[in-house]
């Protein structure tokens, strides 16, 4: 494990409190030694605890503040900026009454106008340059910029817009062109967040199956399906066995086809020079087999059973897949039954039983489950539905 | 409840305390609403009166509004008198 780790990065606002809060707990526990203590406002007793609560719940605020500082203030060293809000842009074309010649000078404040019910959200935009209409013409377009920054709506082209600045001869005005749309600034979760993984992508070295697994998924998009085994060597995948010093990377494409060799080679030959000296890596393909499901199931009044036996074939497919699966060790029929009864139209499931699977790499038990045997197994799903 | 009279004091190890409801309660209570400005308070931000001086509120009574703070007196009489030190006190008779 590095130290520090920022894989989970704590927010602890959600530690905040109130000063009522603070003086309420107060109140609650003085009674536990008091139990007449009720303390009445404008008395001693009870200026002290207000003063004190107040004082409790700031200081409670600010020591929540302080993991954010340090680490922004980390993240500022390492030259990690935060995502700011950017300015929504586009281009305007005014309409002039005449042909007489008119000057739009810069700064003219044009907007869109968003009703909804009574609210009317203005959206501002201002003209970057003067805009000089000639004698003789009656339009002319000029670039725009937002009067705030932050995400616009979509305005698209021929979008008609408000002038709100006093424009002597000005008719109309309209988009030219979509507009850029700008964007927000990045909630602190967001900033947080993406530090924390821009901190840990900073690790020269991998040691962990989590360490690798944030690598690939971060570096390697031509690795789509992937799981990272620790203790693991290629050569002996059965689970319930450790290999110390070594682990597997199995990887596969979304439809389950195995990776090119280069691809493969280039994953493990990028991975050994990362990760810490004597760690023995294997890269191996993902195997598969085909789980044999049966089930029935009762229909909600109104709906078409062939539609909803889709639905429920495409949700089992989508979690016996292999961008679905999560390589759990076991497929617990309860957890096929959650699915299933998750899908619109389907009232309960009266029977669900996974009668088989393809190959030796995992077998039903006792109570319905399929239990996995090997390492990196893939399942997929043939499946029977009855309508009840 | 008896609360602490002020200024805080001792006799004998133990602190002096107004007993509820005795005059010297009423008399600190009833002070401390009328020097105390709304939203002075942190948590219980309604509790005292505008003082006359700054508040168009002066033009009612301001001592209308002690009754909500202490609802178990009856203000009868408010009356006002300048000492040898030039400082006014407000003189608050009530019945319990």
């Amino acid at each position: 494990m590095p130290s520090p780790d920022f894989s989970n990065y704590i927010d602890l606002t959600i530690y905040d409190v109130e000063p009522i809060t603070v003086y309420n707990d107060a109140v609650d526990y003085a009674k536990i030694s008091l139990p007449e203590f009720e303390p009445r406002v404008g008395t001693v007793e009870n200026a002290i605890l207000e003063a004190v609560a107040h004082s409790t719940a700031v200081l409670a605020n600010t020591i929540n503040r302080i993991p954010d500082g340090l680490m922004e203030g980390i993240l500022a060293l390492m030259g990690f900026a935060r995502n700011e809000a950017t300015f929504a842009t586009g281009s305007v074309k005014f309409t002039a009454y005449d042909d007489f010649g008119v000057t739009i000078a810069a700064g003219t404040v044009v907007s869109y106008e968003q009703v909804s019910g009574t609210t009317v959200v203005s959206w501002a935009f201002e003209t970057n340059t003067d805009l000089i209409i000639p004698e003789g013409a009656t339009e002319g377009s000029v670039a725009v910029t937002a009067l705030s920054a932050g995400l616009y709506p979509e305005l698209f082209n021929t979008q008609s817009l408000v002038i709100i600045s006093a424009a002597e001869g000005v008719a109309e005005a309209e988009l030219v062109a979509d507009i850029y749309v700008g964007s927000d600034s990045e909630t602190d979760f967001e900033y947080f967040s993406r530090g924390a993984q821009f901190l840990a992508s900073l690790n020269t070295s991998l040691s962990t199956a989590a360490q690798v697994s944030n690598k690939i998924r971060s570096s390697y998009s031509s690795i789509p399906v992937f799981k990272v085994y620790d203790l693991t060597k290629s050569d002996n995948m059965t689970i319930g066995t450790s290999v110390v010093g070594c682990f597997t990377v199995v990887v596969c494409a979304t439809d389950g086809t195995a990776l090119s060799s280069g691809t493969k080679s280039t994953l493990q030959s990028n991975l050994e020079e990362l990760c810490v000296a004597g760690l023995d890596i294997s890269i191996a393909d993902m195997t598969s087999g085909v789980a044999t499901v049966t089930l029935s199931i009762a229909i909600v009044d109104g709906f078409t059973p062939a539609n909803v036996t889709t639905d429920v074939e495409d949700a089992i497919n989508n979690y016996l897949s292999f961008e679905g699966w999560d390589f759990s060790t076991i497929l617990l029929r309860n957890r096929l039954i959650a699915i299933v009864s998750a899908v619109a139209g389907v009232d309960y499931v009266t029977e669900l039983a996974i009668v088989s699977y393809s190959n030796a790499n995992a077998t039903v038990n006792g109570a319905g489950n399929l239990v996995f045997t090997k390492k990196g197994e893939v399942p997929t799903a043939d499946i029977t539905v009855s309508v009840v | 409840m008896d609360t602490l009279r002020l200024p805080l004091s001792f006799a004998s190890g133990v602190a002096v305390l107004n007993a509820e409801a005795s005059k010297e309660f009423y008399e600190q209570i009833l002070s401390i609403v009328i020097q105390t400005e709304p939203g002075e308070l942190a948590i219980t931000k309604s509790f005292g009166i505008p003082d006359a001086s700054f508040s168009n509120i002066a033009r009612i009574n301001p001592f209308e509004g002690i009754q909500q703070f202490v609802p178990e007196i009856e203000i009868k009489d408010v009356s006002f008198a300048i000492g040898p030190d030039q400082q006014t006190s407000a003189i608050l008779t009530y019945t319990s």
